[in-house]
């Protein structure tokens, strides 16, 4: 449904909601991933302020998942960025926060609703990066149940 | 003579974008992009913020500094395509110099109309206009060498509030003059007027609606006082013209090009003339829920069809099923987001609205046959784009209307069957 006509990505981020079991630990992951020390306990006890989660979490009774940016291949994010903040690098959506003014037009047009604004600091609160430092997204590596999964070589034409 | 393979006037965001749509597909072929202005990149709605002193010029770039070596594109600047000879595929630019294209997009926007107005003048100093960046820093230049006690803005439209945005930052009262009886008459409904309009007058704005100004009084060649059809008397310095855009179709007026209001493209973005192509607000193209063509001159659709323009140029048959009116405005800190029919006349739709005042929530959604054709979120944004996907790919929302206007909407609140379509895909398996 939402995808593209071309699909070069590889490596996608699925969410499977039968697996779900709402630890939130995925959030978690991706706070101490993005923090100063990316050490869990060091980061939560002594960096001030701590990113935001670049997750966005859904629950309600016993259904769950988690969601991140899907790093769409024609990205409307990017296409529709009125600064150049959001682009396209490796096949990834890279978030540049000095160059956001806050106006919204990514918020607007993201299909999957996860790029959340901070209204008081006209900027994104938190974007997924893809653990690019790393490579492996840190919310699929600490996944209890196979929730979150990574699809690889998707590559289609 | 030159010569090139790809020649598009209009460097703005659908010029832009063209560039990438032709070299995701033709990685050599020679691309020539011509200009009138003075400046390499700049993003129009970044003007405002460059006027209420929130970024700097350089800030208005929105595509890095390498950009047009990295696309290997040759930007002229200061370069005004002056005569169209279509049959021999050639643009005159100044001085007689000519440039043959095998293909052409015609990129050139819009420009800001100017009603007549008794006593209006170009020369006059301390009247302008509001769309280019141009505009924006003899505006600025204009209000620090002279350091206005008022600022009178005609027209209430997204430029003439982001304008009024950007002066107020500057410590400048303003007063708008709006010919519709409320403010923001083509994005809002009637309460999101009202949201705006009571939160602007909170900062320092007057607005008097209704009325429009009828009479300029200027002294030594310098706007003095504005008259309105009210009788009403302002009395100014500073005077910003912001009724609306006009696409900027001069170039094609003595081609063979079918114009009306816009030059009329079809959904491959091809103009009446083969080998021409034309994109963003300069076209009138397939609106997305009636079979007409529509000017929508906004970001999203300039960038949209740029990158199918310049990807068709190349030879693709990419379509444009047609876009519909979407904006994201925030004045004072306070966002709001609307799509397509925000106000219809009540009979053949169904109204969904919430309003709490005391947190300025507002979430309006219009129905038409169980689809959402139309929808306003003030105070709130959260997964707005999730409302364009619902209508953008006319899901039922049958099954979840109750939760439609919830400040928590999200995908658990869909069927999971479309929920799965959606966020995993049809084509991964689970």
């Amino acid at each position: 449904m939402v995808k593209n006509s071309k699909r070069k990505t590889i490596n996608t981020i699925i969410a499977r909601e039968e697996f779900c079991i709402g630890c939130r630990l995925c959030e978690i992951a991706c706070i101490t991933a993005h923090s100063k020390t990316k050490n869990i306990i060091k980061a939560f006890k002594g960096e001030y302020p701590l990113p935001d989660s670049a997750i966005v979490f859904e629950e309600k009774g016993h259904i769950s998942f988690a969601l991140q940016c899907r790093h769409c291949d024609d990205a409307l994010c990017v296409e529709c960025c009125i600064t150049g903040a959001m682009t396209k690098k490796d096949g990834k959506v890279i978030y540049r926060k000095e160059l956001c003014v806050g106006c919204w037009m990514c918020v607007m047009v993201c299909s999957f609703g996860v790029i959340s604004p901070d209204i008081t600091a006209s900027k994104i609160k938190s974007k997924c990066d893809f653990c690019l430092e790393t490579g492996k997204p840190a919310c699929v590596e600490i996944c209890p149940n196979e929730a979150l999964v990574l699809k690889e070589d998707n590559e289609q034409d | 003579m030159n010569r090139t393979d790809y020649l598009i006037i209009g460097n703005s965001v659908c010029g832009v974008n063209a560039i990438e749509g032709i070299r995701e597909y033709d990685p050599k072929g020679e691309i020539l992009v011509l200009s009138d202005e003075p400046f390499e990149n700049y993003s129009r709605p970044l003007i405002s913020y460059y006027l209420g002193g929130k970024i700097s010029q350089q800030q208005t770039r929105f595509r890095d500094e390498s950009f047009y070596s990295d696309m290997k594109a040759q930007l002229l600047v200061n370069n005004p395509a002056v005569f169209l000879d279509c049959r021999n595929h050639e643009i005159k630019v100044s001085k007689g110099r000519k440039i043959r294209y095998k293909k052409l997009l015609i990129a050139t926007g819009a420009k800001p109309w100017i009603p007549a107005i008794d006593g209006f003048a170009n020369h006059l100093e301390g009247i302008f206009t509001f769309y280019s960046m141009n505009d924006a820093i003899s505006l600025a230049q204009y209000i620090q060498s002279l350091n206005p006690h008022n600022c009178v803005i005609l027209g209430a439209g997204l430029i003439g509030l982001k304008a009024a945005e950007g002066l107020l930052m500057r410590k400048i009262p303003v007063t708008i003059v709006e010919m519709a009886d409320r403010i923001l008459p083509n994005t809002m409904d009637v309460k999101g007027s009202e949201i705006f309009q009571s939160y602007l007058v909170r900062h320092n704005s007057a607005f008097m609606k209704n009325d429009t100004i009828v009479k300029i009084e200027s002294k030594d060649k310098r706007i003095k006082r504005v008259i309105l059809k009210s009788g009403k008397k302002i009395e100014t310095e500073c005077l910003i013209v912001a009724v609306g855009v006009r696409p900027n179709t001069s170039i094609v007026a003595e081609s063979s090009i079918l114009v009306k209001r816009g030059i009329i493209v079809d959904n491959k973005l091809n103009t009446s003339v083969p080998d021409i192509f034309a994109a963003g607000d300069v076209t009138e193209s397939p609106d997305f829920f009636e079979n007409k063509h529509a000017l929508i001159p906004i970001w999203p659709v300039a960038a949209k069809t740029g990158k199918i323009a310049g990807a068709n140029m190349t030879g693709q048959e990419i379509s444009y099923t047609g876009l519909y009116p979407m904006n994201s405005i925030q004045i004072f800190g306070l966002p709001a987001i609307s799509f397509g029919i925000t106000n219809p006349q009540p009979q053949n739709f169904e109204i969904l609205e919430k309003y709490q005042p005391e947190n300025n929530f507002y979430r309006k959604c219009v129905l038409r046959d169980d689809r959402i054709v139309g929808c306003i979120l003030i105070g709130n944004i959260n997964r707005a784009g999730i409302y364009n996907l619902l209508i953008r790919e006319k899901i039922s929302v049958a099954a979840f209307k109750k939760d439609l206007l919830e400040e928590s909407f999200g995908f658990l609140m869909l069927p999971k069957e479309v929920r799965k379509h959606i966020v995993v895909g049809e084509s991964m398996e689970v």
